[in-house]
């Protein structure tokens, strides 16, 4: 029954170094950071090496020194292991001091970087237009400023400095190993290639398995999601045994996929740790010959204290975190290209509709709407709008109707300039809208959508949303004339009582009678108005009648109208029909002259013998 | 501690796995300390006592430790992994059915969020227990234990000075835990904050964009990503202080071993193999030590998880069957209320206050009020999503709850209030009450709904997937789609609530006639705000606080004084028209109405 689209996770792109470089530019104001950073890092991973070879040097030279060696008495033998004692816990707080500050100046360095970012992204989204966002999911753009965002700071504040320090780490280990005895690091170097191998043949697949899993679970939320929302129409319909094997077979599908993950981890952790086990055993087998000067395969091999071999059984398991967490950064390399690439995309998109150069301030709206021979379409290739001509003149209320789709939000859109049309001039006060900015014309306008959204915060600044300058008493006159005021006085709190997220926690009428409200404290020069469809009770509709009549009082409105008085009561009403304007005339007018109009609303009233409320 | 009990029951079916699993955890900690023993054994034996014919034999047996290791390793932990899957299984589907058998009364009370948050967070939280949590902390503790003694057996003054360590380990091991944890907690906050900005500023774009308040926007989401950005930077701060400090502490303990231990072999009181293997077992002791904390975490919020989901299943509904049920194959499609009182909540505001009327079969029964009168809770009651408190509901003459509650569901047809489509093709959503439906009746219900031209239309026609991840619909399509998947069950008895609230004039039409048509021969019950769509109804009930405060047809109900007739005034004048007593009226009601609804 419910169909699933998978977990998305992040997709993956080979390394590109314009996108690289273009993103480290975001760090180039805190570059003196990571200079510290960096300084910090080579010493952190210096520093950390320091102790199995003071380890080894320590029993060498005092507790266990060669027969050959000059003789020390108990006292120097003490002493001189204490001096390398505290020459080791030196280290160990070298090591923490450089650690805490590579960590903290990367941090600094990637957090701020990434906030640019993010800031930089926001501000671009606020300018995209409306057909942008028209073609993507709310959930896609979401993700771009969240989990794009989020896989970029991963890559600067961890994984560069993790990769920069493994490799520094790396080389020091080999480093000290070929200075303290070359040819016992030379055999112990035989665990690399298979650790490599276990990094980088498991390291993916895992990463794959576990990617598997979130699918799966993805895919489990999901449909228990949709099963609690729809537990009533699934209870009435009695279909619960259907419902259950559904589900059950996604929990399968889970429990397979998470056990195929555990499979590779309970190899690969252990593969890990034998390959460690085998690097000791070389170890002790290679490093004691030599140090009993043993031949190996006929041949002598030198010369050893069991010191050295001490700390070479320390270090021989040190290669293995920088080499997991190699095969990790290639991943995590790929996934930030594709998240980069992703955002820049983004900020990279001209918004379609942007103000002219030299585009005038609109004046003061006086209420003259014109269109001129308009086209439009979404797509740039299917007409949405035809030949539309319309001429209204101020202070008239114009009622647009027909069906889902004619063509009437698109004349509202175009009048809002949501969208430039693609031929024709849609002008206000003579002024075409491509010359005028947009910031002075929607000023200028009142517009009051069919879906009521408000914004979470409380209800008086929700109505001084357009006029946030407002006074109490403006707010409060503003409530009252659209009878809104009788019933904010009895919230909790009354202004001042939060709003939920849209606005939940008021009913319907409310919400209308708020979002009334809003439009007529900014007094706009044009009103628009897409009328709610969905029915309140009686009363309230005729709160909500009233309060349209002080909206609409003295003002230029556009009204996309569903109530059947609203209709009656416009000064003009254009009915549209697959995109063209096909009748205008007053309602009288329109029923005399039969046509679209007179199918459409003679019908209604012959069933209701009279208009309705 | 007893949920933790109740919890570990769940692993009862999977004792043998169980065992294995701790046998193979067993036999992993004595091959972690075979690798140090032969060490000590390789360097004080075959290298200083200069027995090298022993080198080559002990070096393989570490590489046999090695493959033993890793065989117990493999076994643990894969068998310790299914069962934790086993028993979330297990669990998931138990809950999944238990969700389905709770009566509406919780879905009143409960909020989706938090049921959501039970069953996924809290579920996860309780495998991460069961998987890795519980096989973890038994083996930390027998290992932390294990070599404690044997490293006092070797030697016991080292072993108390190494041990200084531990103290100030766990000190900071706490301190980051109630420090940095909290901080964390307060950055995912403040993340969650600016998603929750963002969010509006997306689901708002329309009204921002009309306002041309952008750069009130952009001050938002900068105040919050500021907060974000100053607590992530003052956590990491704290974060890398701590860390690394943690591994310090951990690396003292090698220092100690290097310096009282090396004297101790200076001194001849212990041997240079057991000093390497000395710091060899430390990193052992030590590592279960630094998880353990990880781990009382875990087993801390996984106890309060399970409370949670425990307090969830042990949730019983009060809507129960008999034994023995009568069974109703197809009901006549006689409704009787007798005497009905309800209230939502036991002791709270009764809803219904002695409700009584008859419903004979193929009548179509209109229920009319204001919001909040009673009207949706009446039609509830008769599929039985809620018991009366006093009297008693009859199907066919007998009442409700002696009937079989499936037989009840599958004979009364719903279109309900707030129209719920489930992510699936349309087909399958027409079909939900009948999946095995052929394409042909499917078809012939969309037709009866009016809806059929609409389906065909789509360029995927009865195979496009709607609902939340699928094409959206608009109310007036979802409505008439959830009247076909009503029509499908051929119910005898057909309810109809608020059906044509959120729709155009256009839409409202067309279903119009798809009811008029589909209400023959069935005991129909309609909800409407509109009187238009009440005006043919054989019966009006027309609910005031609970009560029937007018009954009858249109005919007789428009010449008696009430409610009715006020209504009927209201919705047939324009706004102009309205009396300013009706406007005052209106004003106090709707005020009544609208708290109501919305408190």
């Amino acid at each position: 029954m419910h169909h699933m689209h998978g977990g998305h996770d992040s997709e993956r792109k080979p390394f590109n170094a314009r996108m690289f470089m273009r993103l480290m530019r975001y760090l180039s104001p805190y570059r003196w950071w990571l200079v510290g950073s960096l300084s910090a890092l080579v010493i952190a991973a210096a520093a950390a090496q320091a102790g199995p070879y003071l380890f080894g040097m320590a029993i060498d030279r005092f507790i266990n020194p060669a027969e050959s060696a000059q003789v020390l008495t108990m006292q120097e033998r003490l002493s001189g292991l204490g001096f390398y004692a505290i020459l080791f816990i030196a280290s160990l707080v070298i090591t923490w001091l450089a650690e805490y500050g590579e960590t903290y100046c990367m941090s600094w360095a990637a957090q701020n970087g990434i906030f640019d970012l993010r800031q930089g992204l926001f501000r671009h989204l606020q300018r995209l237009g409306l057909k942008w966002y028209d073609s993507r999911p709310a959930g896609v753009i979401m993700s771009r400023v969240t989990n794009d965002v989020q896989t970029l700071d991963e890559l600067l504040s961890a994984g560069l400095t993790t990769v920069l320090g493994d490799l520094v780490r790396l080389g020091v280990i080999v480093a000290v190993m070929l200075t303290m005895n070359a040819r016992l690091a030379l055999a112990s170097f035989i665990t690399v290639p298979p650790l490599m191998l276990m990094a980088f043949y498991f390291r993916p697949r895992i990463l794959q398995a576990h990617r598997e899993v979130r699918t799966r679970v993805a895919e489990i939320n999901a449909n228990l999601q949709e099963s609690i929302s729809g537990v009533r129409v699934t209870k009435s319909f009695a279909r619960e045994e259907e419902n259950f094997a559904a589900f059950d077979l996604r929990n399968r599908g889970n429990f397979d996929a998470t056990v195929a993950a555990e499979f590779l981890m309970s190899i690969f952790q252990p593969g890990v740790m034998f390959i460690g086990a085998l690097g000791t055993a070389v170890v002790l087998w290679f490093g004691g010959s030599m140090i009993l000067r043993e031949s190996i395969f006929g041949m002598q091999v030198g010369t050893l204290g069991p010191g050295t071999l001490a700390a070479f059984l320390v270090y021989v398991q040190r290669f293995n975190h920088p080499l997991q967490n190699l095969s990790n950064f290639y991943t995590q390399m790929q996934s930030a290209m594709a998240a980069s690439e992703k955002i820049f995309a983004v900020m990279d998109t001209e918004p379609e509709v942007q103000d002219a150069p030299g585009a005038i301030t609109l004046p003061a709206i006086r209420g003259a709407v014109e269109f001129r021979e308009v086209d439009f379409a979404y797509d740039g290739e299917h007409l949405v709008l035809e030949q539309a001509n319309l001429s209204v003149a101020s202070g008239q209320t114009v009622a647009l109707v027909g069906h889902t789709g004619a063509g009437k939000s698109t004349m509202i859109n175009l009048l809002c300039r949501f969208y430039d049309p693609v031929a024709g001039q849609v002008l206000v006060d003579g002024h075409d809208l491509r010359e005028v900015t947009t910031y002075s014309l929607r000023a200028q306008l009142g517009i009051v959508l069919q879906d009521t959204f408000l914004f979470s915060g409380s209800v008086r600044e929700n109505i001084a949303y357009g006029r946030p300058e407002a006074t109490e008493a403006e707010i409060v006159e503003a409530a009252e004339n659209v009878n809104a005021h009788a019933f904010i006085e009895r919230l909790p709190e009354g202004y001042d009582t939060p709003v939920g997220e849209r606005g939940g926690n008021l009913s319907v009428g409310e919400r209308q009678l708020i979002s009334f409200a809003r439009a007529l404290l900014r007094d706009p020069g044009i009103l628009i108005l897409d009328e709610a469809t969905s029915s309140v009770d009686a009363y309230t509709e005729i709160l909500i009648q009233r309060a349209l009549d002080v909206l609409l009082h003295d003002r230029t409105a556009f009204i996309i109208a569903h109530r059947l008085s609203t209709i009656r009561n416009a000064d003009l009403i254009v009915v549209v029909k697959d995109g063209r304007i096909v009748q205008r005339g007053t309602h009288d007018e329109l029923i005399a002259s039969g046509g679209h109009y007179a199918e459409l609303y003679g019908a209604q009233f012959d069933a209701e013998s009279g208009p309705r409320g | 501690m007893k949920t933790i009990w109740r919890l570990l029951g769940y692993l009862r079916p999977y004792l043998g796995w169980l065992i294995l699993s701790n046998v193979a955890m067993l036999g992993l900690v004595v091959m972690s300390f075979a690798i140090p023993w032969l060490t000590r054994y390789v360097i004080d034996v075959a290298i200083i006592a200069e027995q090298s014919a022993l080198l080559l034999p002990l070096s393989l047996g570490v590489i046999g430790a090695g493959i033993l290791h890793g065989g117990m390793f493999f076994v643990r932990r894969y068998s310790s992994a299914i069962i934790g899957q086993r028993v979330i299984y297990d669990l998931r589907n138990e809950l999944y059915r238990h969700l389905h058998a709770l009566p509406f009364s919780f879905y009143d009370r409960s909020k989706t969020g938090e049921i959501m948050s039970r069953v996924t967070q809290d579920v996860e939280t309780m495998r991460r227990f069961l998987a890795f949590g519980l096989v973890n902390l038994v083996r930390s503790v027998v290992m932390s234990v294990g070599i404690l003694f044997f490293l006092l057996f070797i030697n016991w003054r080292l072993t108390l000075v190494v041990l200084i360590t531990v103290p100030p380990l766990v000190m900071t091991i706490r301190a980051f835990a109630t420090q940095v944890r909290p901080m964390y907690r307060r950055v995912q906050e403040e993340l969650a904050g600016l998603t929750a900005v963002l969010q509006e500023n997306i689901a708002g774009l329309r009204v921002i964009r009309s306002f041309a308040q952008e750069e009130l926007e952009v001050e938002k989401f900068v105040e919050q990503h500021q907060r974000y950005l100053a607590h992530n930077l003052r956590t990491i701060r704290r974060w890398s202080f701590f860390f690394p400090l943690m591994n310090m502490i951990t690396a003292m303990g090698t220092v100690i071993i290097l310096w009282y231990g090396g004297s101790e072999v200076i001194r001849g009181n212990m041997t240079l193999g057991w000093l390497v293997a000395f710091n060899q077992y430390l990193a052992l002791l030590l590592g279960p030590l630094r998880m353990l904390g990880w781990l009382v975490n875990l087993t801390e919020r996984a106890s309060a998880s399970a409370t949670r989901v425990f307090e969830l299943l042990d949730t019983r509904s009060d809507i129960l069957e008999i034994s023995n049920p009568i069974r109703m194959p197809t009901a006549r499609g006689d409704v009787q209320f007798s005497n009905v009182h309800f209230a939502y909540d036991s002791g709270g505001d009764s809803v219904l206050r002695g409700i009584s009327f008859h419903a004979r079969p193929g009548e179509t029964v209109a229920l009319l009020g204001a919001t909040g009168s009673g009207k949706s809770t009446v039609v509830n009651l008769i599929p039985r999503f809620y018991d009366p408190n006093r009297g008693r509901v009859l199907i066919d003459g007998r009442d409700v709850r002696r009937f079989a509650i499936e037989d009840i569901r599958r004979n009364v047809g719903i279109v309900m209030q707030e129209t719920f489509l489930f992510s699936a093709p349309i087909a399958e959503n027409i079909a939900y009450g009948r999946p095995e439906a052929t394409m042909e009746e499917v078809e012939a219900a969309a037709r009866a709904a009016q809806i059929h031209d609409f389906i065909m239309g789509l360029p995927q026609g009865y195979d496009t997937v709607v609902g939340e991840r699928g094409v959206g619909l608009s109310g007036g399509q979802k409505q008439r789609v959830a009247i076909a998947r009503a029509l499908l069950l051929n119910p005898p008895i057909l309810i109809l609530d608020d059906s044509t609230s959120s729709v155009d004039v256009e839409t409202e039409h067309l279903i119009q006639r798809a009811l008029a048509h589909v209400m023959r021969g069935r005991t129909s019950f309609v909800i409407a705000q509109r009187l238009s769509s009440v005006r043919e109804a054989d019966q009006i009930l027309v609910l005031d606080q609970g009560r029937i405060v007018q009954r009858g047809t249109h005919r007789s109900l428009i010449r008696q004084e009430g409610i009715y007739r006020e209504i009927h005034l209201l919705q047939s004048g324009d706004a102009s028209s309205i009396s300013e007593e009706v406007y005052r009226r209106a004003r106090t009601k709707a005020l009544e109405v609208g708290g109501k609804e919305a408190r």
